[in-house]
């Protein structure tokens, strides 16, 4: 054999595919979380277009029309009031969905923010950070979304702030890790000898780098989040009557779900779908985009 | 002639790469004699290890095809069903590793581990196996063999944990020993001991031995014979003298001379660079001659004075301090611009810890670091970030030192425009530039980390590095882990740099024969002190200090006409210097030898 290459032996290790492209097209292989996306797909556009969507105003009385079951007029019956549940369904999805995704990012933002600062500064301020999370860890997210509902009063903004706090300590340790571990690395010894900022370092550096796992935690805590607002609203904390919302329907349905189960079934069912959607999308992300967590 | 122990024909190991097969041991074929040592020596990537693995069956099922044959004493292995193959490692066949750590329980003790192995492997009694462990301890060398029979693997240095490896390797008295680069993880002075332990129980009991490396210097100091693997093909197959005195093959050729030879610059008092070397003869081409860059007469560049570092141990229920290691102990050394001082020392003597506090990654206890006059170690972080421009650093594993999210053109970027030296758009352009300046392509500035492959990461380093300007850059074991030939271009670059830029060089090493090329002067540190300092072809022709002398001769010479030489070498642990509370160290005497070189009395 002779020698005609370069003297330089020395090739990359491993060819990567472009890092996007790889994370749709394995998102996309399995045909489950394909299902569950275009049904996350269908709840979004529902709820963006609820007025298209829905036969009746979600508001509307009629009592010609009270505790009636499916009909051509009202497919999934009336309530007693005589409001058309499919359309306080889809109106339903409104604050269920806006909730369910907005309660995560608030609680990323800032749990992520906390957090990194936690991690890469350590001593006191991790110190603190970390005994505050394990003060919150120790409730469960439903009792603390109780207990600050109660505490802010009922309303639509109060209520991204009590599910947001819950999960807050969520982010805060993932986020700490993360940035924990990345701190370690030579590449941030780097940026510091290069004359980096603090704040410079954790957005540049350490943010792109601890993403991953971040996303991941968000988009399973959306589901949880949808079933939590439910759950509030529910107990009357969350989204107030005569506004529809899933939590609301069931409520309403309950006293008369012997007489007319329709209001508990359809809102029931549109819970139970779109939680499932999201949890299945969720963990298809994680094993996606962060294999090593998976239990 | 007798039937040799181990014989490989046209052995080819293919693994299922993304659903094709590609090949990385390509027909090798070898064979080696009771109480012969063959060594298969090469690059990453050459397939040496793959080979060993084959060997042993130790590849993934189902991932990795082996053709070819494999016969232990005439017996054919890659035909045996898995639970022969089973009986004879360990048993006929024994191997260790380069990463002794990972191969001891953590949780065992040391003696239960290998009385375990000898139960299983010998159907001996307990008791008996237990004498019989402190018997093969005692055969390895370890200092009071049956006191550290109950100690466990965190408490043995990676030296004795090596020897610990060994004995469980010879506890079943292998016929072949295959050892995977079982040195290459340890200092220069405890490698010289395992390789002089490998000799001598080759000797006892009669192994023949498969060394697998990719340093020459190891090569010419244990192996009969060598088979040189380039890309998973063997290149060329001979007796060791007649490899390193006449190589036939031009690759060959190439690596013997990229291997830095110790003394190779006796008598000289310049740097020089490393030959250039023809591709296609691999024939080095006329060598350079020393350009003089150091500005003499002129203040010192990096002036470090009564540098002192300690980490405090802390234990028991209170996280109260136990201890406190001396990391850095009193360190004072000056360089001129334009010249390089090489920090060169063992695992924790402290030359890494130096370099951290003096780029204030790690904060010192006391002492003073003057870059130009001003001392770095009293700024405030504003005042500091300003300084840093001066002084830049380059670590030692290219691989984890570069955002694997950045592309090499912003990591590059990144430092200028942090520091005000060019705005975001301007900086494309001097991206490029400083790409060209370390032998890199402009278009490269797009790629991210991972396409580059290990000696284009550290010249992606070193233009990060020169992205400011700087005076004085640190390099912290910077070529350590790049192979042979890499490793002599960018050295080469480095002195060339430094001749075009006037920089000054902390070039922080344990690798003797690179700070002989490189280095204008040299200070040898042993437990966080400077032991001797002075020009290097004094500190290389005539050392001082016990510790340098023991230093130079623990460092494997590349002549296999030098194989045999007896080395004044102990079983010393390299020790730490972990010292009570309330300790005063010693005052320091130092006595000058000639103008410039001095050693601790």
């Amino acid at each position: 054999m002779t020698v005609t290459e370069n003297i330089i032996p020395d090739t990359p290790a491993v060819e990567e595919k472009s890092e996007r492209a790889g994370f749709w097209s394995t998102l996309f292989s399995s045909r489950m979380t394909v299902v569950c996306l275009c049904v996350i797909g269908i709840f979004a556009a529902i709820a963006a277009f609820a007025p298209w969507f829905a036969p009746y105003d979600p508001l509307k009385q009629n009592f010609l029309a009270m505790s009636k079951g499916p009909s051509a007029a009202h497919w999934f019956g009336t309530d007693r009031y005589g409001r058309d549940i499919l359309s306080r369904t889809i109106y339903g999805a409104r604050p269920s969905l806006a909730l369910g995704v907005m309660a995560p990012v608030l609680a990323g933002i800032v749990g992520t923010v906390v957090g990194m600062l936690a991690g890469y500064f350590g001593g006191w301020i991790d110190r603190i950070v970390s005994r505050l999370c394990d003060v919150l860890m120790a409730f469960p997210s439903l009792l603390i979304g109780i207990m600050i509902s109660a505490a802010l009063g009922p309303g639509f903004t109060n209520l991204i702030v009590a599910i947001a706090f819950a999960f807050l300590p969520r982010f805060v340790r993932v986020a700490r890790a993360s940035t924990m571990s990345i701190t370690a690395e030579p590449y941030i010894d780097a940026a510091v000898a290069s004359g980096q900022s603090w704040m410079r370092i954790l957005w540049k550096q350490i943010l792109p780098n601890i993403s991953g796992p971040l996303v991941v935690v968000a988009t399973l805590w959306v589901a949880t989040a949808i079933r939590i607002e439910a759950s509030l609203s529910f107990l009357g904390l969350g989204t107030q009557p005569p506004a529809a919302s899933w939590g609301n329907l069931i409520r309403d349905g309950l006293t008369e779900m012997l007489v007319s189960p329709w209001s508990v079934i359809t809102a029931g069912f549109a819970v139970t779908l779109c939680v499932l959607a999201f949890n299945i999308v969720g963990d298809a992300v994680r094993d996606v985009l962060d294999p090593e967590s998976r239990d | 002639m007798t039937q040799p122990v181990l014989e490989v024909n046209n052995l080819t190991t293919s693994f299922l790469i993304n659903g094709r097969w590609k090949t990385v041991v390509h027909d090798v074929s070898f064979a080696i004699a009771p109480r012969e040592t063959l060594a298969i020596v090469g690059e990453s990537g050459s397939g040496k290890s793959v080979t060993a693995l084959s060997i042993m069956g130790l590849n993934a099922a189902g991932r990795s095809r082996v053709g070819g044959s494999v016969k232990l004493q005439g017996k054919e292995l890659l035909d045996l069903p898995q639970e022969a193959m089973r009986r004879i490692r360990g048993n006929e066949i024994a191997m260790i590793f380069q990463e002794p750590m990972t191969c001891l329980n953590p949780v065992l003790t040391i003696g239960s581990q290998i009385a375990e192995s000898l139960i299983l492997h010998r159907g001996i009694s307990r008791r008996e196996a237990e004498m019989e462990t402190v018997r093969l301890l005692e055969k390895v060398r370890i200092p009071s063999a049956k006191a550290r029979f109950d100690e466990y693997p965190h408490g043995f240095s990676g030296g004795m944990r090596q020897r610990v490896m060994i004995a469980m390797a010879l506890a079943c008295r292998p016929k072949l020993l295959i050892a995977d680069e079982p040195t290459t993880a340890l200092d220069v002075t405890i490698q010289a001991q395992i390789l002089d332990l490998i000799k001598t129980l080759q000797n006892e009991e009669g192994m023949a031995v498969l060394f697998i490396t990719h340093d020459m210097g190891v090569v010419a100091e244990i192996a009969d014979r060598t088979v040189v693997m380039y890309r998973g093909d063997t290149v060329e197959t001979g007796p060791t003298a007649q490899i390193f005195a006449a190589p036939k093959n031009a690759y060959t050729r190439t690596l013997l001379a990229a291997v830095p030879r110790l003394g190779s610059l006796a008598g000289i008092s310049m740097p020089i660079r490393f030959p250039d070397i023809d591709r296609e003869t691999g024939l080095p081409e006329k060598a350079t001659q020393g350009v003089d860059t150091v500005s003499r007469g002129g203040k010192p560049v990096l002036e470090v004075k009564g540098l002192t570092t300690r980490f405090d141990i802390q234990g028991g229920m209170f996280r109260g301090i136990k201890g406190r290691i001396h990391a850095v102990q009193d360190l004072s050394f000056a360089i001129m611009p334009g010249e390089t001082l090489a920090l060169v020392g063992e695992s924790g003597c402290g030359k890494s810890t130096t370099g951290r506090c003096i780029m204030r990654l790690t904060t010192a206890l006391s002492g003073s670091v003057e870059l130009d006059g001003v001392d770095l170690l009293s700024l405030d972080s504003r005042k500091l970030r300003e300084q840093r421009k001066g002084i830049q650093m380059i670590f030692q594993d290219p691989y984890a030192s570069l955002n694997p999210r950045m592309t090499v053109g912003e990591a590059i970027a990144e430092p200028m425009v942090v520091n005000g030296l060019q705005t975001p758009a301007q900086a494309n352009a001097k991206v490029a530039d400083l790409l060209q300046r370390v032998g890199l392509q402009a278009e490269m500035a797009k790629r991210y980390p991972h396409e580059f492959s290990g000696g284009q990461r550290q010249r992606v380093c070193i233009a990060r590095a020169l992205a400011v300007a700087p005076r004085v850059i640190v390099a912290d074991e910077s070529v350590s882990a790049l192979d042979v030939s890499v490793k002599a271009q960018v050295v080469n670059l480095m002195m060339e740099l430094q001749e075009k830029l006037k920089l000054a060089y902390l070039f922080i090493s344990h690798d003797m024969a690179v700070v002989e090329r490189i280095s204008h002067r040299v200070a040898v540190m042993y437990l966080g002190e400077i032991v001797e300092i002075g020009p290097r072809e004094e500190i290389f022709g005539n050392p001082q200090h016990p510790y340098t002398k023991k230093l130079l001769a623990a460092v494997p010479v590349a002549d296999p006409a030098q194989r045999h030489r007896v080395r004044a070498i102990s079983n010393d642990e390299i020790i730490s210097p972990i010292r009570p509370v309330g300790y005063t160290p010693p005052a320091r005497q130092y006595q000058q030898v000639s103008p410039g070189h001095s050693f601790m009395i």
